[in-house]
């Protein structure tokens, strides 16, 4: 019987390869992560005063959590929508927080007075947020319902549709009626 | 900031300019290697491709994000975003190949040789623009050439990817005018390759236990399966 005999370099690279793939091995992360469907787990961070402000706070009612940062330029593209739409939400119960990535108070701060924006925006200053919902896009919005269920992780600029959409799942309970 | 250029409903940032420049690309240059073969694929040929795999790519990215089918529709008709999951995008552009080669009964190694080297330099521009608008970051790391992006530093592995693709396409092309057999299995172990070197520095990289990379283990066999061919194509022409 004929045994198939692989070129030895295809051993070596292969061997190589493997030592590669092991070295490259990425440690676990420690920050607790969150799939759709999971409870968002609490996450402390700051409002623009510097005062901690936690997750768990928004337990109770629906929200939408946005991403962004300053310098992404979907992020700016998609901040008029949500200002025009904040107001919407409020009026069916739910929260909306725009949640800066990595920036300073002071930045996020100008940039609010510059474009005149109102709406709630807390301050992620080491990104954990992007850590937790698995997602390293921005802007990415978080949807989670009353329980604190994430509903959708949503990467890229959101649109009126999707929003409008997904405000109908987050106040539609499990059985169907709305809130 | 707004974005560069708008079209309808499409509004297209740096991201979505380079995607458009490699679709160009693509095209173009496949094109003109199918005619030197012989071979003329109608445009409509080049059209399903494409839209198959964009399609793929933006299903493969929306499946993996959304948990509701309400969620799902909403996100698949909406065309401000273009974010594409990359294997998914891989598998549509694979299947809608093989279905153009079988209706025009060509041989399926023919049309992968025309469209090998395009489909890899287009990749090179996409993780440019990946680059550019943060998209599919790298694991934090605060070495010499690390850069600030989504709020830490971190490795800069798009353009790894950009230079690996780059720098092979340009090899294989110019060693294709000395041996035009070996660029098909060539350019299957250049896009292994760089899968194996850099999606351990990906951050949104699917992790299995011990924090080994499941696709470096996937692209380890591709890159051993490529060299075997490629060797076994060396000693025959010997």
């Amino acid at each position: 019987m004929n045994t198939y005999r692989l070129h030895p370099l295809t051993l070596a690279v292969f061997v190589l390869g493997l030592v590669w793939v092991i070295v490259t091995r990425q440690a676990q992360p420690v920050t607790p992560t969150v799939s759709a469907d999971e409870i968002l787990p609490e996450v402390t961070l700051r409002a623009l005063t510097n005062e901690p402000i936690s997750t768990s706070t928004l337990r109770g009612r629906p929200a939408m959590l946005t991403l962004w940062a300053s310098w992404c330029p979907p992020c700016v593209a998609e901040m008029p929508l949500l200002a025009e739409m904040q107001p919407w939400l409020a009026e069916r119960g739910i929260e909306f927080v725009a949640i800066n990535q990595g920036e300073s108070p002071t930045t996020i701060a100008e940039y609010l007075q510059a474009h005149g924006y109102s709406f709630a925006v807390w301050s992620d200053t080491h990104a954990q947020m992007g850590s937790v919902v698995r997602s390293n896009d921005l802007p990415t919005t978080v949807f989670v319902d009353a329980n604190g269920v994430v509903r959708l992780v949503y990467r890229g600029p959101v649109t009126a549709e999707l929003i409008r959409v997904m405000a109908d799942v987050l106040t539609t309970d499990a059985t169907g009626v709305r809130s | 900031m707004m974005p560069l250029v708008s079209i309808g409903p499409l509004r297209l940032g740096s991201y979505g300019l380079l995607v458009l420049c490699a679709l160009m690309v693509w095209w173009s240059w496949s094109e003109r290697r199918l005619k030197r073969t012989d071979i003329v694929l109608h445009d409509w040929h080049f059209i399903a491709i494409i839209a198959t795999t964009w399609l793929a790519g933006r299903l493969g990215a929306v499946l993996v994000q959304s948990p509701t089918w309400a969620g799902f529709v909403a996100q698949m008709i909406q065309l401000r975003t273009i974010e594409f999951h990359g294997w998914a995008a891989v598998a549509g552009g694979l299947l809608a190949s093989i279905a153009v080669a079988q209706r025009t009964q060509i041989a399926w190694r023919q049309l992968w040789e025309a469209f090998a080297l395009p489909t890899l330099a287009a990749h090179a521009l996409v993780s440019v623009g990946a680059f550019l608008a943060g998209n599919g970051a790298g694991v934090l790391w605060d070495g010499p050439w690390a850069v600030s992006m989504l709020g830490a530093l971190r490795h800069p592995v798009q353009l790894y990817e950009a230079l690996i693709l780059g720098v092979g396409v340009a090899w294989l092309w110019a060693w294709e005018r000395q041996r035009p057999e070996l660029t098909a299995w060539g350019a299957v172990l250049l896009w292994s390759t760089m899968v194996l070197l850099t999606a351990g520095f990906r951050a949104d990289a699917w992790l299995l236990p011990g924090g080994i990379v499941a696709t470096q283990l996937v692209a380890l066999v591709v890159v051993s399966i490529a060299v075997e061919r490629v060797m076994i194509q060396q000693s025959r022409l010997r």
